[in-house]
């Protein structure tokens, strides 16, 4: 909206509000403004926004505990979620740097053991030591009864593949630790 | 007269995070704690699109990106990773000449 030079009625006494106003901040009020009724009470309307906005300037804001509380929140999200370099494995893609958050991709190859029939995954510990390769380190569980030599081969195999197919990293080896066995309820 | 044109390392970013956003297999892209105190400071101050997602530094005739994105599984990481960085790299040197080299990072794949 563009700024127009709008003409302001003058005071009963004829002087511009504004000079007044000017002059009672700049406290160089002429003989006239300081005994006139109409400059006064311009005068004392200056002075009193003066003092108002001088005053609210010295305040020191608090912001409503709600912005507050979502704010820090969000800070505390994010300092979280906040990956570290030793948190992130490298991709071998051809375009450039390129990496995987390694507690993603240990949940990935934990979902994949828990798709198995008779398996759960407990914990999975990724290493990445040269090149592209790595290592797994998987804790399972699982039903009591089934040929624990055939599954944590199949779990190998698993993981293998899915180390390639759905994250793009080769793995080298993988130790599989049976903790715990349970029942159908 | 001689006219010198900069891209800003934000106009940059801006063009690198709208791309990536519109990879198949890219759900979201993830601000770090940067760019979400950035995102903060922009919501508090009235400039809700702060904090974009990726960031970028020019340097010359090159630019440095990141992207940090969350996929899905069934997407396969390094092979998304190396779309981001193809799409991402030849939409900004078509649209500010600039050659960028993509740092993408996967933070997470929701199964």
């Amino acid at each position: 909206m563009a700024l127009e030079d709008v003409r302001i009625e003058p005071l009963a006494c004829g002087r511009d509000a504004a000079d007044v106003w000017d002059h009672a901040v700049a406290g160089e009020l002429d003989e006239h403004e300081r005994s006139c009724p109409h400059c006064r009470a311009a005068a004392a309307d200056a002075a009193g926004l003066d003092g108002v906005v001088h005053r609210l300037a010295q305040e020191r804001p608090h912001p409503p505990p709600t912005v507050l509380d979502a704010v820090l929140a969000s800070v505390r999200d994010a300092v979280a979620a906040e990956l570290r370099p030793q948190d992130l494995l490298p991709l071998d893609s051809p375009a450039g740097p390129a990496r995987l958050a390694r507690p993603a991709a240990a949940r990935v190859l934990r979902h994949v053991v828990d798709g198995m029939d008779g398996m759960r995954a407990r914990s999975c510990r990724i290493e990445s030591h040269t090149g592209f390769d790595v290592t797994v380190a998987i804790t399972v569980t699982a039903r009591f009864g089934v040929d624990l030599a055939s599954v944590t081969a199949r779990v190998r195999q698993m993981l293998v593949a899915a180390g390639e197919q759905a994250l793009g990293v080769p793995v080298s080896s993988v130790d599989i630790t049976v903790v715990d066995l349970w029942e159908d309820a | 007269m001689t006219t010198r044109a900069r891209i800003g390392d934000a106009a940059v970013a801006r063009i690198a995070a709208a791309v990536a956003a519109e990879v198949p297999g890219v759900v979201a892209l993830r601000p770090d704690l940067g760019q979400t105190l950035l995102s903060l400071a922009g919501s508090l101050l009235g400039d809700p699109t702060a904090g974009t997602g990726a960031t970028a530094v020019v340097t010359g005739d090159r630019v440095d990106v990141t992207v940090t994105l969350v996929t899905t599984l069934g997407h396969n990481a390094r092979d998304l990773c190396a779309a981001v960085q193809r799409a991402v790299a030849e939409r900004i040197r078509a649209d500010t000449a600039l050659a960028a080299v993509v740092t993408v990072t996967v933070a997470d794949i929701l199964v």
